[in-house]
Order: C-alpha cells, then sequence, then structure tokens
C-alpha cells in the first residue's frame, strides 16, 4: 500500500504508533511523530512510496516529538530523536519537515557504511549514472530536479549511494530539497511538478521539497552504471561553459566530497576509482538550465554509444 | 644497498640510501596523473609524472638513490637532465613525507 492511499489521519496514527517505514531504495527508514500537522506533509511527499510492515529492519530510525515543559506554550519546540538518542539541542516547531528530513539525511550519512556515500545528485537515463557532486551554491538541487523533470530518472538528490562491490550507483530516494531561489526556478521549469510546503528560517534559508513520482519510486531497486561526472556551478553571470575535468582531480573531489570515505578506506578507494574510471568527468559553469540539460543529455548519450553496460557484480 | 665500481676497478663502494614502497599501496592511473591509496594514513595522493615513475619503481622492488637519479635522468627531457640527481632527492623526500615510501637500513628492514 502506498502512503497516499491512506488518510491523513492514517499516517498521524501511525507516526504516533510504531512508525512509517519507507524503504527509500539503498536504505529502509522509519519516521515517527506526535507532531500533528506532519502527516499531510508526508503524505504530499512521500504518497509514491509503499508503507513497509512495522518488523522491517531499519537503517535510519527519526522520531521527532514535541518538547515537554512550560515553553511548550510561548515558544513551542520539538525534539530531534534519531534510533533513540537525541544528539541535539531543540528545535522551534515550526519547521517538523525540513528536521525531519535533516535528521533522515544525518542518520543515514552516519550509518550507511556498507555503501560509499558520496554528496551529490544522481540521475540516470539509458542505464548509465550521471553523477552531480555538490559544493556550496553549486546548485546541485536545481540540476538535478531539473534534469529528473526532462526524462532522467532520480536516484537521489543528496546521496551518492555507490556499491562497493561494482561501483553501480543504488538510488536512495527521498522528497529532493529544493532552497532558496532554486524553488521558484523549478515552479518555472516544471509548473507540473509538486512541490510541499515552504519552510522560511531554516538553517539554509527557505526550504521546499519536491514529491516523486511513482515510476520513479518503483524503480528505487535498479541501479545504473556510473557514465558521467557533472561538477556543476550555477553562475548567473555564465549562460553556458563547460571544461572537461582530469580524473585524478575528479576523483579529489569526490573523495574530499564524500560523507563517509575516510571510514571505507581501500574499499572506497577500488569503488571511487572504478566510478572515475567509468566515467567522463566535466566542470559545468551554467545559468541556462536547458543547456546544461541538453550538454548532460548529449555527454550520457555519447556514452551510451562510446560503452557497453557491463553485467552488475553479483 | 647500491654499490659501484671505483675506479680501482674491483672496489665497490656504497652509494646513497635504499628505499621502498610501502606493502598495500594501490595505484590508480588515469592517463596524465595517478592516484595512490596510502594503506597506512588511507590518504588518497595525486602524483605527477616523476613521483608517479619512481614509486612505480619501488612498488617493484627496492632501489638506491642512485637508481633512482638513472631512472630519471633517462626519463628527463635532455634540458632537464643536469638537474637530475636534485630532482630524485625530492621526489624521494616528497613520497617520503606523505610516507608512501621508506629508507631501508642495511639488514634491509624500514630504517625510517
Amino acid at each position: 500500500m502506498r502512503v497516499a492511499e491512506i488518510t491523513d489521519a492514517g499516517v498521524r496514527e501511525r507516526l504516533a504508533a510504531k512508525g512509517l517505514t519507507i524503504d527509500c531504495g539503498a536504505a529502509v527508514v522509519r519516521i515517527q511523530s506526535d507532531v500533528p500537522e506532519l502527516a499531510a506533509m508526508l503524505r504530499l511527499l512521500y504518497g509514491a512510496f509503499q508503507i513497509e510492515p512495522d518488523d522491517v529492519v531499519t537503517d535510519a530510525s527519526v522520531m521527532l516529538r514535541l518538547a515537554r515543559g512550560s515553553r511548550r506554550v510561548f515558544r513551542p519546540q520539538i525534539e530531534l530523536w534519531l534510533d533513540g538518542n537525541r544528539p541535539f539541542e531543540r528545535y522551534p516547531r515550526d519547521t517538523p519537515l525540513p528536521l525531519v528530513e535533516w535528521g533522515v539525511n544525518f542518520a543515514l550519512a552516519k550509518r550507511l557504511h556498507c555503501y560509499l556515500l558520496l554528496h551529490s545528485g544522481v540521475v540516470e537515463m539509458g542505464g548509465r549514472a550521471v553523477v552531480i557532486p555538490a559544493m556550496p551554491g553549486s546548485g546541485k538541487s536545481t540540476l538535478t530536479v531539473a534534469l529528473s523533470q526532462r526524462g532522467f530518472r532520480l536516484l537521489s538528490d543528496e546521496f551518492g549511494v555507490v556499491r562497493l562491490s561494482d561501483s553501480r550507483l543504488l538510488p536512495l530516494l527521498r522528497p529532493a530539497a529544493l532552497k532558496n531561489e532554486s524553488i521558484d526556478v523549478i515552479s518555472r521549469f516544471a509548473p507540473d511538478a509538486i512541490l510541499g510546503p515552504r519552510f522560511p528560517k531554516t538553517r539554509k534559508g527557505t526550504v521546499a521539497h519536491l514529491a516523486l513520482d511513482a515510476s520513479t519510486v518503483d524503480e528505487r531497486h535498479t541501479p545504473a552504471q556510473p557514465a558521467v561526472v557533472v561538477f556543476p556551478r550555477y553562475d548567473p553571470t555564465v549562460e553556458f561553459e563547460l571544461d572537461s575535468v582530469p580524473k585524478a582531480r575528479a576523483f579529489g573531489r569526490l573523495a574530499v566530497n564524500s560523507f563517509n570515505y575516510e571510514v571505507l578506506g581501500p574499499d572506497a578507494f577500488d569503488a571511487l576509482g572504478r566510478l572515475v574510471a567509468l566515467s567522463d568527468c566535466y566542470e559545468l559553469r551554467y545559468s541556462d538550465l536547458d543547456r546544461a540539460i541538453d550538454a548532460i543529455t548529449l555527454f550520457v548519450r555519447r556514452a551510451d554509444s562510446a560503452t557497453t553496460l557491463e553485467e552488475p557484480a553479483s | 644497498m647500491h654499490w659501484r665500481n671505483s675506479s680501482a676497478g674491483t672496489t665497490i663502494v656504497p652509494v646513497g640510501a635504499t628505499f621502498s614502497a610501502i606493502p598495500g599501496v594501490r595505484i590508480l592511473d588515469f592517463d596524465s596523473e595517478v592516484v595512490v591509496f596510502n594503506p597506512r594514513s588511507w590518504d588518497a595522493h595525486i602524483l605527477n609524472s616523476a613521483a608517479e615513475m619512481v614509486l612505480g619503481l619501488l612498488t617493484h622492488s627496492p632501489r638506491t638513490q642512485h637508481d633512482i637519479e638513472v631512472a630519471l635522468f633517462d626519463a628527463l627531457a635532455e634540458e632537464e637532465r643536469a638537474s637530475a640527481s636534485a630532482h630524485a632527492e625530492r621526489v624521494l623526500n616528497d613520497l617520503r613525507s606523505v610516507g608512501l615510501i621508506v629508507e631501508l637500513g642495511q639488514d634491509g628492514l624500514a630504517s625510517r
């Protein structure tokens, strides 16, 4: 059963009891909460996801709880619990969804060490993955989401999940987080895209999330072979500029940008080395989203004609 | 330890220190540059062609500084060959400073 097939009240009940358990592809996540308004937000954004049984083993468990005490009347707060611990101070109550999403990301980045986790968006076309690593202000999510609205399948807007055995990219599907100007950019670029509520005043400014469609969610266990790495930088002064990046440099930038490279050591080195060897690497400065998408589409098609897909490791 | 013939003909004299790559070094060859995994620090290093050549030699077997100088001399452009010795020393120091190679003592064990 998909999340959208139950009512807001049903989601609220689940959140308050054993939780809403979601299979995101590379990880299974459980969300619990007694914050009533969270149910409708999750139902909108996770509507296409299947609800997993309560006894499924999870990779991350996040609980958002209304804070107790006198401050709840004057300045309501919420608490974020990760796997039974509360590692952070309380937060204002008005940003429950961004907090849940951030909490899940934090938990996965700390825990999902059976994979190499790159800080990147990933999309796929024809079995070929495009890895879009994040640098501050890079416009990673904007480009990743825009590609997902133009024929690419979204694997993740936050985690490049690299399987250690063969360097294939695995989906880790979550509502894509758009920030500040990129919310309006995507609203104009893809008017049919379903966006959740806007949350101003988060630590990253205004945040809104993109709901994923059922066909994307249903492909959550279909990996893709690395083919293209694009280091993007949104630059309003440049319409479109493209440079090739030497692979050794690309390797270094990806390693630095990984969540757990240093945890995995030699396994990460081998997996990332294979990924880079299989990929053409570029640096893209752009303000024209359509041209950027055209170029990336071309790279993927070129990779498609140049190489055959390798058999995945068993 | 490297030995070479002296001018006296049969006498041999030691020349320079002997170096070896540490075990477990992994090398990824990406066209013009290589990336090397240091199994002790888990750091990755990007090497230029000279350092790549030296490390490649030292992963096969221990070599003396003189061996390295000779190898670099052959690889360098003619106008650079005069500085092969200084070049070798610099590359060896760089590789040693990041822990990818060690200097061997007379007993063949790593001395530093």
